[in-house]
């Protein structure tokens, strides 16, 4: 891989909780506990886990949209947890965010139009409304929309033509970094896959990388070059996407993959059903943080952290098992 | 054998600005006894009215118009709501998708499950109570009697569902209609949940109505398949038939949109455009304007269900063209 685009080192976002009048801090949620990776130029960064494992969060610290609470965020070689506001803003020119809900995430008292131009306005590009307009009618029909359809307003749009006009004002800006948090989780099957064919398509033709953020295994497998597995907060396994998926190496990777049912009714995988719930993010347990759901727990797992290791080129494990 | 559930010809409406729009048209289905019967389809397509309107749960702006539902040869369309009260939570229980908003937060959880034992069965207090708490551990929840006394803000998503599966089970149903019993739930606790029906279900001998959009958990539960698209069932089979050998177009690309876990395809394959618009139904098929092999006479004539072999049938020319019996 090239020099990275992207490099996530030890990102960590706690949040506080607060109690009683004085609202004094009795306690931290660690959403992001640690998590660190890289994207290279033009490549996809899956970030896969259930729901609170902090995937979004990681996502939006990673853009400062929530300010993390430690770490270093290289982008192009940069520390841009260093930026003054205004000189944030400007990076933001380079990463973008498409959001999960292309309902709540369009004002709906803005046209399409308005919407698209708002972050050419934010970052004076294309300077004349003329040639905004046609930056507009050119991004409408990059992303599969019909130009004409500019002056309408978001709810005149179904689900699918709403996301897509979601990618097409990420793209006004031009930039190198998508980060897409769930991108086509409210989508029906088949709007999914035009979209998920969409970003495939312009990833080749701008060069963008991306940080794909899902719940979905197969979705992430499919557009994936690399997969990170979160599991409250962390990062528990990385490695390229058909390796991970061949061969799972911890636990919680095999029972998340085992999990997922087969689009077929004659194949029976051998499943691994994990007992419980997720712990909580505010009360973690002890050494591994997956251990009291662990099919393999150990005795060292019980009061451990497990280190974080290349086992393979590329490939990384955060599992006693592998010590 | 005769049917558990028998629907024919329904169709239920809904009033909206322009007049009584129909969300089914001429639905036909039966579900046999011990049998589990999948219902499939995107959003929109008219699952859960169909769900809905065998429960006679519809809003007040909704109703059946035409069409039967024979429940053990009894007929449930134009039953006074008395009568449909004593069979619904009874022999006929529901779960729905949102563990969150299905429960009741102001009770606890042991005087909900409770409920339908009180009323149905005339059990008291003392005797629900102790029947809740054995339906807790029926369904796989820890330490039940302390649950029991617990309200539904102190359980997890997963367990939430569980608590629904028990009140579900609660007056031993025949049939159980699930609408999206898993959708808001994590893989791992799906797989929990899912492990948790099919238990149940050969346990007691229950036909399972289960409505998804997940192809994955059809193949996985059910033994027919019925493909719903814009209001109206497009291709109904054995679950081997429908994944197999689909027939319907629209089933075709459905099966072939899903990025699968198994191989790396450089692409999808997609369905292009979007279902038509509940005002604006085509004349012809309702599929026409997305399919791939679609004809004059697809835009014209609307076809009707066709059989492809005996248990197995498309709404679809083609299947008449291919020169099979109809």
């Amino acid at each position: 891989m090239s020099e990275a685009l992207l490099q996530v080192r030890n990102l960590k976002k706690h949040f506080p909780i607060r109690k009683g009048v004085m609202r004094r801090i009795a306690g931290q949620v660690r959403a992001v506990d640690g998590v660190s990776f890289e994207v290279g130029a033009g490549e996809t960064f899956g970030l896969v886990g259930e729901s609170g494992c902090g995937k979004s969060t990681a996502g939006r610290s990673i853009l400062r949209l929530i300010e993390p609470t430690a770490g270093q965020i290289l982008f192009g070689g940069k520390d841009i947890r260093k930026l003054r506001k205004g000189q944030m803003r400007l990076m933001r020119r380079e990463m973008q965010i498409v959001f999960q809900d292309p309902y709540a995430s369009l004002n709906p008292r803005y046209t399409v139009r308005q919407i698209l131009e708002e972050p050419m306005i934010i970052h004076s590009l294309f300077g004349s409304p003329t040639e905004r307009q046609k930056r507009v009618a050119e991004l409408l029909e990059t992303v599969g929309l019909s130009a004409s359809r500019m002056d309408r307003y978001p709810h005149e749009f179904s689900g699918g033509q709403r996301q897509r006009i979601g990618i097409a004002r990420a793209l006004a800006v031009d930039p190198k970094l998508i980060i897409a948090d769930e991108p086509v989780s409210a989508l029906d099957v088949s709007v999914q896959s035009q979209v998920l064919n969409l970003l495939d398509d312009l990833q080749k033709q701008l060069n963008l990388s991306y940080v794909f953020i899902a719940h979905d295994l197969s979705v992430v497998k499919h557009i994936s070059d690399r997969i990170g597995v979160m599991y409250l907060g962390q990062i528990v396994e990385l490695g390229e996407s058909d390796q991970l998926y061949e061969n799972p190496l911890h636990p919680y990777t095999q029972a998340l993959l085992s999990a997922v049912p087969v689009p077929d009714p004659e194949v029976r995988r051998e499943r691994i059903i994990l007992q419980g719930d997720l712990p909580s993010p505010a009360n973690p347990p002890k050494g591994c943080y997956f251990h009291p759901r662990c099919k393999d727990c150990m005795e060292v797992c019980r009061t451990q952290a497990p280190e974080w290791k290349e086992v393979k080129p590329g490939r990384f494990v955060g599992c006693h098992l592998y010590d | 054998m005769s049917a558990l559930l028998e629907v024919s010809g329904l169709t239920t409406s809904f009033l909206t600005a322009s007049g009584y729009l129909p969300a089914i048209e001429d639905v036909n289905f039966a579900i046999e006894k011990g049998e589990t019967l999948g219902i499939v389809g995107e959003s929109g397509c008219g699952k859960s009215v169909t769900s809905l309107s065998i429960m006679q749960l519809l809003s007040s702006n909704g109703k059946i118009q035409k069409g039967s539902i024979l429940f053990e040869g009894k007929q449930l369309v134009g039953l006074k709501d008395t009568s449909m009260r004593k069979i619904r939570g009874n022999d006929i229980a529901m779960i729905f998708q949102e563990p969150m908003t299905s429960l009741n937060p102001v009770h606890k959880i042991g005087k909900q499950i409770g409920e339908s034992l009180r009323i149905h069965r005339g059990l008291n207090k003392e005797q629900s109570k102790q029947k809740a708490v054995d339906l807790l551990k029926l369904v796989g929840i820890p330490r039940a009697e302390d649950i029991a006394d617990e309200y539904p803000h102190r359980l997890s998503g997963g367990m939430r569902q569980r608590v629904m599966i028990a009140i579900a089970m609660a007056c031993d149903p025949k049939l159980l209609i699930a609408d999206e019993p898993t959708t808001a739930l994590d893989v791992t606790i799906q797989a929990q949940i899912l492990d948790l029906m099919r238990k149940l279900k050969a346990e007691r001998e229950m036909s399972i109505m289960l409505i998804t959009h997940d192809l994955g958990v059809v193949a996985e539960m059910c033994d027919r398949v019925v493909v719903m698209y814009a209001g109206k069932v497009v291709e109904q089979g054995d679950v081997r038939d429908i994944f197999r050998k689909p027939t319907h177009p629209y089933t075709i690309g459905l099966l072939s949109s899903i990025p699968r876990l198994e191989d790396r395809q450089q692409r999808l394959s997609s369905i292009p455009g979007n279902v038509p618009s509940i005002e604006v139904m085509p004349a012809g098929c309702r599929f026409a304007s997305r399919c791939p092999h679609a004809t004059q006479r697809c835009a014209d004539d609307e076809p009707s269900l066709l059989s492809v072999t005996d248990n197995h049938q498309a709404r679809c020319w083609l299947v008449d063209e291919k020169g099979v019996a109809v």
